[in-house]
C-alpha cells in the first residue's frame, strides 16, 4: 500500500516544484510589469493632463479677455495712470492728447491676466512659454500663441511637447466701443474749440451726444456731464467733461469687480474725462490712482 | 513473487525520472498559459481602469452645452451660480461613464482660499456604486485675484 502511493508522492513533489517555478517566474514577471505599469501610468497621466489643458486653456483665454475688457473700459483704457482723477484718465487736456491705444493696452492686460491663469493651471511638470496675442477685429478672431511649446516633463520618464497656439472667436464690442469713444472725444474737442463761450460749448457737447447716441443706437449709450466753468469768464472758459460710454447689449461678462471685491456679471462701461477750453492757465484736478496689479 | 518483480519493473530509476520530468513538464505546460493570461489580463485591467476616469473626464471637458464649453459652465456655476441648476451634467456623465457609477466633486483647496462646493453623484444606489478609479484636474474660474482655478475630481467605477 505504501509503495502504491509512491508515484503520487513523486507527482505531487514535482507538481509543487513546477508550481513554485511558475510562481517565481510570475513574481519576477510581475515586478517587471509593475515597473512598466508605473512608467506607462505616468506617461498616460501626462498625455491626459496635456489633453485636459488643451480644453481648459481656451476657457482661461475667454475669462482673461473678459477681465481685460472690463478693467480697461472701467478705467478709461489704462490700468496704470498718469493724468487721472479717481482712476478715470483725462483723454485730452487742452491740446495734449492722451487717448489710449486700445489694442496695445488690451494685449498687455490680457497677457498679464492670462499668465496668471497658466501659472495656476500648470504644475511642477508643466512649463508654459511666453505667449503673445493678436486680435483680428474684422474677423472677430483672436490668436494666443508662442513660437515655443508647452512642455510637460518628468526626467527619465517622459517629455511631451504641445503646440502653444490657440485661436478662438472673441466679442469685438470692446474695440468698437473704444473707436466710438475716440471719435466722440475728438468731436467734443472740435466743438469746444469752435465754441464762442462756455454755454455755447456745453450746448454743442449736448448736440454731439445726441448725434452719437443716434448713431450707436442699440449698441452704446453716451452719458455726458459737464462741470462748471473754471476759466476767467464766460468767453475764457475751461471745464471738465465726464464721458461714460455704456454697452447696452444684453451680453454681460463674468468678471471681478475690484470696487465690490467680488465676481459679478457686468456690461462694459468706458469712462474718461476731457479737459478743454480757451483758458489754458487752468489745470485739471488730479487725484492719482494706483494701477491694478495682476 | 511475480507481482514483486513487476512492481520493481514499473518503478525502476529510469521510469521514476521519466515520471518526474513528465509531471514537471505537464504542470508547467498547463500553468504557463494560465499565469501568462493572468499577468496580461491584470495589466490590461489596471491600465483600462486607471485610464477610464481620465477618459471620462476628458469627454466631460470636451462637452458643450448651448455652445458653452463644460469647464466654463461649471466655472460660472461655482462662482456666480449661473446656471443655478447643472443637473444636466449628471445626464451627460451617465452617457459618458459606461458603468453609470460616478461622482464629480470639487477637490480640496489651499487654506485661506475661498472654495466652491460641487457634488454630482450617479443616481445608482450607493451600495452598488463604489468608484474605484479617479482623476482630477484644475478648471479655470472667472477672474478673481484670490482664486483662478478650482480642482475638479471625477471618481468612476
Amino acid at each position: 500500500m505504501r509503495k502504491g502511493i509512491a508515484p503520487l508522492v513523486v507527482v505531487a513533489i514535482f507538481g509543487a516544484l513546477a508550481l513554485s517555478t511558475e510562481i517565481l517566474v510570475l513574481l519576477i514577471g510581475t515586478t517587471e510589469i509593475s515597473v512598466r505599469i508605473l512608467v506607462e501610468k505616468e506617461i498616460l497621466a501626462a498625455i491626459n493632463r496635456m489633453e485636459f489643458l488643451k480644453r481648459e486653456i481656451p476657457v482661461a483665454i475667454q475669462y482673461s479677455f473678459y477681465q481685460a475688457s472690463y478693467d480697461l473700459t472701467s478705467r478709461g483704457g489704462y490700468t496704470t495712470f498718469s493724468t487721472s482723477y479717481n482712476c478715470i484718465p483725462y483723454w485730452k487736456v487742452f491740446s495734449q492728447n492722451n487717448i489710449p491705444d486700445a489694442e496695445a493696452n488690451m494685449q498687455n492686460v490680457f497677457l498679464k491676466i492670462f499668465s496668471r491663469y497658466t501659472t495656476e493651471l500648470g504644475d511642477v511638470t508643466t512649463t508654459f512659454p511666453k505667449f503673445q496675442v493678436t486680435f483680428d477685429k474684422d474677423a472677430g478672431n483672436m490668436k494666443v500663441f508662442s513660437s515655443d511649446k508647452i512642455v510637460m516633463q518628468n526626467p527619465d520618464v517622459y517629455l511631451l511637447k504641445e503646440d502653444a497656439t490657440f485661436e478662438q472667436r472673441f466679442d469685438t464690442k470692446v474695440f468698437v466701443m473704444f473707436d466710438a469713444a475716440k471719435d466722440f472725444a475728438e468731436k467734443i474737442s472740435q466743438e469746444i474749440s469752435s465754441s464762442s463761450s462756455y454755454s455755447d460749448a456745453v450746448k454743442r457737447i449736448g448736440d454731439a451726444q445726441t448725434e452719437f447716441n443716434s448713431k450707436y443706437q442699440n449698441q452704446f449709450l453716451f452719458v455726458v456731464s459737464t462741470d462748471n466753468n473754471l476759466g476767467k469768464d464766460e468767453n475764457n472758459f475751461a471745464f471738465r467733461t465726464s464721458v461714460i460710454v455704456v454697452d447696452t447689449s444684453d451680453n454681460n461678462y463674468p468678471v471681478y469687480d475690484f470696487s465690490q471685491s467680488k465676481n459679478v456679471y457686468s456690461n462694459l462701461k468706458l469712462n474718461f474725462y476731457i479737459f478743454d477750453g480757451k483758458d489754458n492757465s487752468v489745470q485739471p484736478q488730479i487725484n492719482p490712482c494706483e494701477g491694478i496689479k495682476y | 513473487m511475480n507481482l514483486r518483480i513487476n512492481r520493481k519493473a514499473i518503478f525502476g530509476l529510469d521510469d521514476l525520472a521519466g515520471l518526474m520530468i513528465a509531471t514537471f513538464v505537464i504542470v508547467m505546460l498547463i500553468l504557463a498559459p494560465i499565469i501568462f493570461k493572468y499577468q496580461i489580463v491584470n495589466q490590461i485591467q489596471f491600465e483600462v481602469k486607471y485610464n477610464s476616469a481620465d477618459l471620462s473626464m476628458l469627454a466631460l471637458l470636451s462637452l458643450k452645452n448651448e455652445g458653452k464649453p463644460m469647464p466654463l459652465i461649471i466655472g460660472e456655476h461655482l462662482t456666480l451660480n449661473n446656471p443655478s441648476d447643472i443637473s444636466f451634467v449628471d445626464k451627460d456623465l451617465e452617457k459618458i461613464v459606461p458603468s453609470k457609477c460616478f461622482e464629480l466633486k470639487t477637490g480640496e483647496t489651499q487654506q485661506n482660499v475661498p472654495s466652491y462646493a460641487l457634488q454630482i453623484k450617479s443616481s445608482i444606489s450607493t451600495t452598488n456604486c463604489i468608484p474605484d478609479s479617479s482623476t482630477k484636474t484644475k478648471i479655470p474660474l472667472p477672474y478673481n485675484p484670490q482664486k483662478l482655478v478650482e480642482i475638479l475630481e471625477l471618481h468612476v467605477s
